[in-house]
């Protein structure tokens, strides 16, 4: 099952770098040997399984921008599930990105009328951080209100923060097959071990592709900075030619288990009740595995 | 807990540098070339500072002391020396050091005392038990050795039995070629400098904890660093090693642990400057040291999410809001999410926290808490961590001995000061 998803905005803005990160183990410092991309590069990234991304990085500069709203339109605008528009947050030319984010926007309109599309204002690293809100909120107005009669979902992100993170979950998200269905089998997990958390993650890019929550938590940012975390440390496994393969983390209040939970997710298990012994949630993990395997297999299928 | 307090030389006492003291307290003095890197080395182990942050301190205009401690079990004070060495006639000085009057050579005059800032080198070397000397690798070095051998010099007559390390600093922009060429040349131009002194003196690198018996010898090493990654850490972190008079104690206590449970290495790390303070005998490389590192990076940074008990609810709210304004690269290498406050992890790292991490290829992790500042990391095969109880009843006897061993060490020096 493959799903296009188109990468485009203006030359310079992260586009290559926020995927080579997110799929591609880059680290942050690591993407500034990255070039400019030429045309348009794909890629396929297996995710989940049997779900392989189509990723279309359209380079930038104006010479392929022109071309794709002539020549290539067909080609570029058609089959698509998701279009990731990237905005510099520090951009000079304000007005032409929206004029071609506008246009790319009715070559979707034409083509693909129900993809889901996403802006990214990105580069927020470069914005004091007083006025990261301002900016914005002002940004998502200008959008939402161009994109009628699309929906646009709006995030702020950086490479140098979880922001990249949450974004690209949210987006992915949105494209695995059978969430809802995931999310129950997940609250049930949930109640039947007392766990007050659950996470599902993606294997190879650590992006929360579902949760249940049983216990409110203080912290909203914590699914992004847990992703960041885990990813930072198989980073650095990768310098002793080994990857981790499961976790658990213990203080007097909590225990944290990151498991693999089917081929292609881990499963993160947060027990706050110190009277239950690793061993039992372990286990409860492992039987727990069938079943989402069963529910893997039966998204694929649909 | 760090405590920086600003002093002049001349007001320490004489008195107080007897062997008791330096037992209870072993001091390092940190010197080098200005711009050469110390200040941002000592802010990088002891603070939450980022490497690419140390471009904005400002320069150590005097001598400064920071006292570094593990609760009250390891404590040291690492004086920071600043700017350049001047010869000065003894005229000047009211004491007198009466060593002095028998030795003659060709860069030493009798006559003349080491001073930089206002401080008198010779009464810091002798009050010092380990002399740690950065030399920038990205700059001419030359200047720098020539000021190493002049204080090595003025060592050899105050305190024959100071151990030299030598930093070769900001080494992460040279090639691995570059980096050996340096650290050859270095070491022949100090080894060259004394055999020309005093003919026949060898230069003998350490190679064991036991210094040589022979005087003439001078006890040197010298350790590629940089800042921007863990090459920092290991260094200090043999320095200190060699100066913990435990040192010895805890080094068995490891290898008992290591044959007993079946484990391949151990290390006893302290969470908040991730400087080992002691490991088993077996030879350790690098990376196993920076996955250590990183994995109590992780635990702390987990801890923080999920592990603060209720009534710390309130207080990580505000930590939170301040991490808003806190400018934290979070890919660098020492990466945490705890504000740049005095103990921060002192909060999530409690008498229960533990971490177990497997990894492929058959190894795994296991992290025990010692106590509030140490931790125990332990390097095994999957298989023996089938055996887990076995290895938590030697960890919880390992751990019983260490406080034990502290608490003498305690109890030992705290009569013979009263007495």
């Amino acid at each position: 099952m493959r799903k296009k998803v188109l990468l485009m905005g203006k030359s310079g803005g992260g586009k290559t770098s926020m995927r080579s990160i997110i799929f591609a183990n880059y680290s942050a410092k690591d993407t500034r040997r990255l070039g400019a991309t030429m045309d348009v590069e794909q890629s396929y990234v297996r995710f989940l399984g049997n779900l392989i991304l189509n990723l279309w990085d359209c380079g930038g500069q104006e010479a392929f921008m022109e071309c794709y709203f002539a020549t290539q339109k067909d080609n570029i605008f058609k089959n698509v599930e998701v279009l990731i528009y990237v905005f510099d947050v520090q951009s000079s030319e304000l007005d032409k990105d929206l004029h071609y984010y506008q246009s790319c926007l009715e070559s979707i309109l034409q083509h693909s009328c129900n993809a889901k599309i996403f802006c990214l204002i990105h580069k927020m690293d470069l914005i004091p951080d007083e006025m990261r809100s301002t900016v914005f909120t002002q940004r998502e107005k200008i959008l939402n209100d161009i994109s009628k009669p699309l929906q646009c979902s709006c995030f702020r992100t950086s490479i140098w923060d979880e922001t990249l993170y949450k974004a690209w979950s949210q987006i992915v998200y949105q494209l695995v097959p059978n969430v809802k269905g995931l999310e129950k089998t997940l609250e049930n997990f949930a109640g039947i071990i007392d766990a007050d958390e659950i996470l599902l993650f993606e294997k190879a890019t650590f992006l929360v592709i579902s949760h249940c929550t049983r216990k409110e938590h203080h912290d909203t940012r914590r699914f992004e900075k847990i992703s960041d975390i885990i990813k930072q440390f198989k980073l650095s496994c990768s310098k002793l030619a080994a990857a981790f393969q499961s976790m658990e983390v213990r203080n007097s209040t909590f225990a944290c288990f990151i498991e693999l939970c089917t081929p292609n997710t881990y499963v993160m298990v947060v027990i706050s009740d110190p009277t239950i012994s690793s061993e039992v949630t372990l286990m409860n993990i492992r039987n727990a595995r069938k079943v989402f395997e069963k529910l893997e297999r039966e998204g694929a299928r649909s | 807990m760090i405590k920086e307090t600003l002093t002049m030389v001349n007001d320490i006492d004489n008195d107080r540098n007897d062997n008791k003291t330096s037992f209870m307290r072993p001091n390092i003095l940190l010197t080098g070339l200005r711009r050469s890197g110390k200040t941002s080395i000592q802010h990088v182990i002891f603070t939450k500072i980022q490497p690419s942050q140390t471009q904005f301190l400002k320069s150590t205009p005097h001598l400064t002391i920071n006292q570094f401690s593990c609760g009250s079990l390891i404590n040291f004070q690492v004086q920071e020396l600043p700017g350049q060495l001047h010869t000065f006639p003894s005229l000047q000085f009211s004491h007198s050091n009466g060593a002095q009057n028998g030795q003659s050579s060709l860069y030493d005059d009798n006559t003349t005392h080491l001073v930089s800032d206002g401080c008198d080198i010779e009464l810091l070397l002798k009050q010092c038990n380990a002399v740690v000397y950065i030399i920038d690798a990205q700059d001419d070095y030359i200047q720098s050795v020539s000021n190493l051998n002049m204080i090595i010099q003025s060592g050899r007559h105050v305190n024959p039995r100071l151990r030299y390390e030598v930093f070769i600093h900001k080494v992460d922009q040279l090639s691995e070629e570059a980096k050996i060429e340096t650290q050859r040349d270095i070491h022949n131009q100090v080894r060259d400098h004394f055999a020309d002194v005093n003919g026949g003196t060898d230069l003998s690198p350490l190679t064991s904890f036991e210094s040589n018996s022979n005087a003439q010898n001078i006890l040197i090493n010298f350790h590629l660093t940089s800042i921007f990654d863990h090459s920092i850490f290991e260094a200090f972190s043999k320095v200190i090693q060699k100066l913990i008079p435990q040192f010895n104690h805890l080094e068995d206590l490891l290898n008992y642990l290591i044959s007993a449970s079946n484990m391949e290495q151990a290390f006893l790390f302290d969470i908040q400057t991730k400087i080992s303070i002691a490991t088993d005998s077996s030879p350790t490389d690098i990376q196993m040291y920076e996955l250590c590192c990183d994995m109590i990076d992780l635990l702390i940074n987990v801890s923080q999410i999920y592990g603060r008990s209720n009534d710390n609810i309130i207080e990580a709210i505000e930590d939170d809001e301040n991490e808003e304004h806190v400018a934290s690269s979070i890919h660098e290498s020492t990466n945490s999410y705890s504000n740049t406050t005095d103990e921060p992890s002192s909060n999530v790292f409690d008498s229960m926290s533990s971490s177990v991490i497997k990894l492929t290829g058959g190894r795994a992790l296991y992290l025990k808490e010692i106590n509030r500042h140490l931790a125990l990391i332990g390097v095994l095969r999957e298989e023996t961590l089938s055996k887990q109880s076995i290895i938590e009843y030697n960890v919880n006897q390992l751990k019983k001995s260490i406080l034990e061993l502290f608490h003498l060490t305690c109890q030992t020096s705290a009569s013979s000061l009263i007495s």
